[in-house]
């Protein structure tokens, strides 16, 4: 039985194992057929190795040149421009660490912000106590089933937070909400 | 180990793998100039590695590997541009024999040129890669990044279609 077109093709590179080469070169000296589809395949090579080559060594040269300026010109780069060869596992382990550190650094900012001397003053006829945050006034409020006055004191110098943008509203919503 | 930057390092591996290189190029591009420019390209990337390739053959497999993705890239660039088949005929005449049959040869040699030209990107550098770059088939699998199967097949495809091509090309000769 004949070969494939796509067998002969691969053998003809050598590319086909030992005992199916066997078998290729025994059919071939008895099939014409196969020997002139090989006999094609090889014409074909061999044109594609005839056809006329420009002059390479002239190239080697002038690339050579090119090359030579070029590394010369970009031998010393500025140093934000030089490429840096860091292992994986360092970027990995730097990474790793800037972000703890950065973790770290808010947790420290928050800690160190100075609490709200006393945010609210509750004055009654019988009662008379401080609190410092919202939470513990609304437990406050929910512990006493009486009409109590409430001041809100702020601190002397008062460090304030910025949340969110501001924005534009209508003159008419503005009014609406004072 | 070879290291890129050392000059003396650099200039073996350039007398070994450039005639390799500029064939490959040509041959996908179809444009010595544009060869040329993708060899300087590929060494210029190679003296800029920083991690430095075990011995000359990885060296010249990882430099036929960028001249591979540069004649792509290329390739790409001339397409958009559409200027597939102006720059063949820019290439430098050899002395010519006299008599029909240099004239024949040449007519020939200018059809199958033509023909490997119009052979699709994958089956071009594979074809190139073996008759011109002497590569086996695992060779170019690994710079391809394909199976050997997969070349099996492309350079079986290739030869096929060119053969076909250079028919079509002989039978539109006056």
């Amino acid at each position: 039985m004949c070969p494939d077109n796509q067998t002969l093709s691969t053998y003809i590179d050598g590319e086909v194992e030992a005992g199916l080469a066997l078998r290729i070169a025994g059919h071939l000296n008895a099939c014409v057929l196969c020997r002139e589809k090989l006999e094609s395949i090889h014409r074909l090579r061999n044109t594609l190795k005839g056809l006329q080559e420009p002059d390479f060594e002239a190239s080697k040269i002038i690339v050579w040149q090119k090359i030579e300026q070029a590394t010369r010109q970009g031998s010393t780069p500025v140093f934000w421009k030089r490429k840096l060869l860091i292992p994986v596992p360092v970027v990995m382990a730097a990474s790793a660490l800037i972000c703890l550190l950065g973790i770290g650094l808010v947790f420290a900012v928050a800690a160190a912000q100075p609490g709200f001397p006393a945010l609210v003053k509750i004055e009654s006829s019988s009662v008379d106590a401080s609190v410092n945050t919202l939470k513990d006034l609304t437990k406050y409020l929910e512990s006493h089933d009486t009409v109590l006055e409430v001041t809100f004191q702020l601190p002397a110098e008062p460090s304030f937070s910025l949340f969110g943008q501001p924005q534009f509203i209508r003159e008419a919503d503005f009014k609406r909400k004072r | 180990m070879q290291r890129a930057s050392d000059a003396t390092n650099f200039k073996k591996v350039y007398e070994a793998a450039f005639p390799v290189l500029i064939r490959i190029a040509f041959h996908i591009t179809g444009d010595m100039s544009v060869a040329e420019d993708l060899c300087q390209e590929a060494f210029i990337r190679y003296y800029n590695r920083m991690s430095p390739l075990p011995n000359l053959e990885e060296t010249k497999y990882w430099l036929i590997h960028v001249i591979k993705n540069l004649s792509f890239n290329y390739e790409n660039k001339k397409k958009r541009e559409k200027k597939a088949f102006s720059r063949i005929l820019q290439l430098p005449q050899a002395a010519v024999e006299s008599g029909e049959t240099e004239v024949i040869k040449q007519e020939t040699k200018e059809i199958v040129r033509t023909a490997l030209q119009k052979l699709p990107y994958k089956l071009r550098s594979v074809l190139v890669l073996r008759e011109y770059g002497q590569l086996n088939y695992k060779e170019i699998a690994k710079i391809l990044g394909i199976t050997e199967g997969n070349v099996k097949v492309r350079v079986f495809r290739a030869r096929e279609m060119l053969g076909d091509l250079i028919k079509q090309g002989e039978n539109n000769v006056p």
